[in-house]
Order: C-alpha cells, then sequence, then structure tokens
C-alpha cells in the first residue's frame, strides 16, 4: 500500500498530463479520420449515416471538387477609355495554381529574405548607429500592435499600384520587423570573423563575403524560416481577400467553397473534399521536414 | 605620406561599406517607411477624416469618429464584440497558457510518448484553419449531438446550432489551435536549462511539480512574458476564427473585434474605412499603454531565478 501511495505521489502529475495529452490527441485523430471517411461518402449516405464508414467509397469527391475549382472574381475592364466591372471565372489549371505558387513561394521568399540582409548589416556594423537604430526599430514594432492599420494599407497599396497586384504584393511582404531579425542577428553575430578576414585579405568584397560565406552558414536558418512562412502563406487567405481580390489562391478557393451554396458543391462530403486536398502539400512537408519545423528555431540560433 | 596613403585606403574601405549597407538596406528601409510609417500616418490621418460619396475624398472630420465610437460601446453595438475579445483572452490565458507550459514540461522530461506528443501538438499549426474549421463544423453539429444521445442517453441540438452551447463550442477550438507555436518555444527554452540544476535538486528530493514551479518555470520565464505580451497586443485582433466560420455573417453576440475591423475592411465600404482607423487608433494606444505596464509589472513581480 505504501509502494502504491508513493508511486502515485510519483507520477500523478505525468498521469494527469498524459490524460490531457491524450485527450488532445484522441481529438485530432477522431476529426482527421472522420473527415477521411465523410470526404467519400455520398451526400445520401452522410445524412443516413454520419458517424459510419462509406457505404459507398466515393473517391470522385475529389475530382468533382478539382473539376469545379473555380471562382467569379469582379475584374475591371477598359473598354475605349472606360471602366466597366466584368465578373471573370478565374479557374483552377492555370490560374489558381499559378496565383497560389507565385504567392506562397514568393512571399515566403520576401518574407525570409528581408530579415536576413538586415540583419546582417547590423551585426556586421554592429558599431555603428543604424545597427542600434535597427534593433530599436524592431523592438518597438513588436511591442506596438499596429491595429485597424488595413483601410490605409489598402490606400497605399493603391496608391503605389501594388494593390491586387500578385508581385506588387510581394512588396508587402518584403519587411524585416519581427522575430526572425533577432533569429538572425544572433546568428549572424556568432559567426566567427575567422571566416571572413581570410577572404578579405584575399581581395574578397562584402557582397562576394556574404554570399559565399556567410549566407551557406545561415542557409538552415533561412531555410527552416522560408519553410515556416511557405506553410503559414499557402494556408492564408485573408490577405488575399484584403489585397488582392482578383488573384484567388487555392486557400482563398478552399474558403469560399465552405460556404458556396452551389448545387453539388455545398453538401458536407465535396466540402470536406475540398478541405483534405489542401492539407495534402503542407501534410507532405510537414512529415519530410518535421525535424527542421520542430527544430531549436530560438533567438539562439537553430541547433542541429 | 604613409600615413595619407593609410587614411585614402581606410576612407576607400568606409566607401566600400557603407555602399555595401546602403545596398542592402535600401528596399527594407523604403519598405518600411511606405508600408509601416506612411500607413500608419495615413491611419492616423484617416481617423480624422470622413469619406464625401460626392466628391469621392477623404474630407477633415475632427474628432466625430472617436465620438462615434464611444457612442457606439455605450449603446452596446461594439461593447458585446470588447467583452468577447477579452473573454477569449483570458480564456485563452487562463487554459491556453497553463496547458501549453504543462505540455512543455512533459515533452522537456522526455516521458512516455513525448516525441509523439510533440509532433501532434505542431500539427494543426501545419493545417489550414478553413480546413480545420470546416471539418470541425459539421463535425460538432452532426456527431457530437449523436454521441451524447448513444452515451447519456439525452438529446442535444448541434453545438453551433444552439446559441448557448455557440461561443465555447469556437473558444474550445481557438484554444486547441493555439498550443503548437508556443509548446514549440516552450520546450526549446526548457531544453536550455542546465542539467547539473536539476539533478541537484532532483537529489535533494524534489517532486516534479515543485521543480516546475521553482525551478523551470523562473529560467523560461522571459519567454513566458513574452508570450502573454503578445497576446495581449493580439487581443483586438484576434477574430476567434469568426471569419472562416462564417465569412461575413457571424452574430453579433459572437464577434470579436478583430473580426469586426477584419469585416469591415474586407466589405470594401470607403464610408467605414475612417472609423475603422479611429477604432483601430484607440486600441494601440490603449494596448500599447497596457503592454508597457503589464511588461514592468511582470519584470518585477514575476519569479526570480536566484
Amino acid at each position: 500500500m505504501k509502494n502504491v501511495m508513493n508511486f502515485i505521489k510519483k507520477y500523478w502529475f505525468q498521469s494527469l498530463l498524459f490524460f490531457f495529452l491524450g485527450i488532445f490527441v484522441a481529438v485530432l485523430i477522431v476529426l482527421l479520420v472522420w473527415a477521411l471517411f465523410t470526404s467519400v461518402k455520398e451526400n445520401v449516405d452522410f445524412l443516413d449515416n454520419v458517424m459510419g464508414i462509406p457505404q459507398k467509397w466515393r473517391f470522385d469527391n475529389y475530382t468533382t471538387v478539382l473539376k469545379n475549382f473555380k471562382m467569379d472574381v469582379s475584374k475591371v475592364v477598359v473598354i475605349d477609355g472606360k471602366k466597366y466591372h466584368n465578373t471573370v471565372a478565374v479557374e483552377l489549371f492555370p490560374d489558381i495554381i499559378y496565383n497560389t505558387v507565385v504567392y506562397t513561394l514568393g512571399s515566403a521568399f520576401a518574407r525570409a529574405l528581408a530579415p536576413c540582409i538586415v540583419a546582417y548589416v547590423a551585426a556586421k556594423f554592429d558599431k555603428w548607429k543604424i545597427s542600434k537604430l535597427l534593433y530599436v526599430v524592431v523592438i518597438v514594432t513588436m511591442i506596438i500592435p499596429s491595429v485597424g492599420t488595413g483601410p490605409a494599407t489598402i490606400k497605399v497599396a493603391q496608391a503605389f499600384g501594388v494593390y491586387d497586384n500578385l508581385w506588387g504584393n510581394l512588396i508587402l511582404k518584403f519587411n524585416f520587423n519581427g522575430m526572425y531579425f533577432l533569429v538572425y542577428l544572433s546568428s549572424f553575430k556568432m559567426v566567427a570573423k575567422d571566416y571572413t578576414e581570410a577572404a578579405y585579405l584575399d581581395g574578397a568584397n562584402d557582397w562576394m563575403v556574404f554570399f559565399k560565406i556567410i549566407f551557406p552558414l545561415v542557409r538552415n536558418i533561412f531555410g527552416t524560416i522560408m519553410l515556416i512562412n511557405f506553410i503559414e502563406f499557402w494556408n492564408d487567405y485573408g490577405a488575399v481577400l484584403l489585397y488582392l481580390p482578383t488573384h484567388p489562391t487555392l486557400a482563398y478557393g478552399i474558403f469560399r467553397m465552405s460556404t458556396t451554396t452551389i448545387t453539388g458543391l455545398s453538401t458536407a462530403p465535396i466540402r470536406i473534399a475540398g478541405a483534405m486536398i489542401i492539407f495534402v502539400p503542407t501534410l507532405i512537408l510537414f512529415v519530410a521536414f518535421q525535424n527542421k519545423l520542430l527544430g531549436n528555431l530560438s533567438t539562439g540560433g537553430v541547433k542541429e | 605620406m604613409v600615413n595619407n596613403k593609410k587614411y585614402k585606403g581606410m576612407n576607400q574601405l568606409k566607401k566600400e561599406q557603407v555602399l555595401f549597407a546602403i545596398s542592402f538596406l535600401v528596399l527594407p528601409l523604403l519598405q518600411f517607411a511606405i508600408f509601416y510609417v506612411y500607413v500608419n500616418y495615413s491611419s492616423i490621418l484617416m481617423s480624422f477624416q470622413k469619406f464625401d460619396v460626392l466628391t469621392a475624398e477623404y474630407k477633415f472630420y475632427g474628432f466625430e469618429n472617436f465620438l462615434q465610437i464611444f457612442s457606439d460601446i455605450k449603446s452596446g453595438d461594439l461593447s458585446v464584440a470588447i467583452e468577447n475579445s477579452l473573454s477569449l483572452y483570458i480564456w485563452g490565458f487562463v487554459f491556453g497558457m497553463t496547458l501549453a507550459l504543462a505540455f512543455s514540461y512533459y515533452i522537456y522530461k522526455k516521458h512516455i510518448g513525448s516525441k509523439f506528443f510533440r509532433v501532434m501538438l505542431y500539427l494543426p499549426h501545419v493545417l489550414s484553419n478553413v480546413s480545420v474549421v470546416t471539418i470541425y463544423k459539421y463535425f460538432v453539429d452532426a456527431c457530437v449531438p449523436i454521441m451524447v444521445e448513444k452515451v447519456f442517453g439525452y438529446h442535444i441540438d448541434g453545438l453551433l446550432v444552439d446559441l448557448y452551447t455557440q461561443y465555447y463550442t469556437i473558444l474550445f477550438l481557438s484554444i486547441y489551435l493555439s498550443f503548437g507555436t508556443r509548446v514549440l518555444i516552450y520546450t526549446s527554452n526548457m531544453s536550455g536549462i542546465s542539467e547539473s540544476v536539476v539533478e541537484s535538486a532532483e537529489l535533494d528530493g524534489i517532486t516534479p511539480i515543485k521543480e516546475f514551479f521553482y525551478i523551470t518555470l523562473p529560467l523560461i520565464y522571459p519567454s513566458v512574458v513574452d508570450f502573454i505580451l503578445i497576446g495581449i497586443a493580439g487581443i483586438f485582433t484576434n477574430q476567434m476564427l469568426l471569419y472562416d466560420m462564417y465569412s461575413a455573417n457571424a452574430e453579433k453576440s459572437l464577434q470579436t473585434i478583430g473580426y469586426f475591423i477584419f469585416k469591415k475592411t474586407q466589405e470594401g465600404d470607403f464610408s467605414m474605412y475612417p472609423y475603422i482607423s479611429a477604432l483601430g487608433l484607440i486600441i494601440t494606444v490603449i494596448l500599447t499603454v497596457v503592454t508597457l505596464v503589464v511588461k514592468k509589472l511582470l519584470n518585477k513581480f514575476g519569479p526570480s531565478v536566484d
């Protein structure tokens, strides 16, 4: 009895946490398995047999989603100098796929590159005033929230011609603020000066030193940050809704499909099949790169 | 002569360094100047303006937008959204932060299944919110009533249909999806704790729960403070997944300020932009003060490493 009491006294906390973690995992697994079964059901089967295994396996629900995956957007067309609003159907291939690739890859690259090059200047010229100023700017912008600036951003983006512009949107994403600046800054500060001094003695200039010596040393961090941002932008539809209304991406399309009333596409199995489709690339990336995603990306740099 | 040459050489080197710094900084700083500084300036300016439908221009309107906002809060139009935003933060703080710390501690101590749990806690963060919400919506409305009837024997409506359970059903999902990054950061910081400190405490017979409160928490306290402050900064931008769930049609009783602002911005109604900008300005000022005060208090009264 005493041994049992000692066991409980020693392990009750871990056991309680294991229980709660178990609930968390169970909820996730149940939701995903149920979604998988539901996505291949007929609608009648879903209504009669909500929780059961499909009576008929309708894998063509996925092809139905892909075949009907198009969106109507209102575009401004100029004819004889006059502007007209025209409703245009944007198809999955090639438009939505093109929009998705440019938006996710481009935005992820911009979001990874901007803090990298700014942090390098701040680390390299740490005795200059600009270095301290950059650090203060990043900290201040992290502390002070910018609320309700969406309308002003739209207005300024329209004035500079980057509103509703797929490539112009990359300029909106090319900002150096946020925690990635701090991650890069501490990584660059940890790079031993021996690496670069030898290169300078051999006649290399600053650009050569950065691209041939420094950047290869932090490419893992760059890759991880780009990967994290790729997943974020792949799933993002809010910014597309606000700043790229006539350039829908896959995520935006899935969002529209989740609320559509079009016959044949508004049933639960079809909507859930659509929801599952967008999971696939990020799941593959997660499985392939989980060590990088779950790695120690802290202000102390990545530990491998 | 030699000194002159050396001086000219250093001048040249400094010029090259300045050129290099400019080449790397010009685009990011220009972007910052336009899309952060100028946007915030425009937003502040817009909050004192009104959109003239006849001339399609913004004109000076004084403090009318601010007065309208205070009037809307008094009349109840905005107060429900403010309450929901605060409630979301408090629930998130009480349950979300507590569980995130506890889960992180479990993973850090490498207990049974810790690697598996670490992956599973982060997985929802990788999946699209829209997709998770779509699946969750159908599950809680279609499956949960059946499960409750089978297990407990009484009938309930779908959790999102029943007005009483709607808010807590969405709140649950919102907190559920919030663990990923927090657990990742906390476990990374916990793994940096010196093993000798832990070992000597274990030799003194410390229990796991005492170790958590007296060793682990004080040593990772700076990142806990960071997340508390990030949470405060996000009180009035958090949409609580409402747009994912209802698009622009969420009921007023459910709305948060974050959802309200996003919805009004997305609608493209130019006449509402000054109102949104004014609301954003009020919130920014309040949150900046609150963030700084809370930061000071947390640093002053938080657990000490000593």
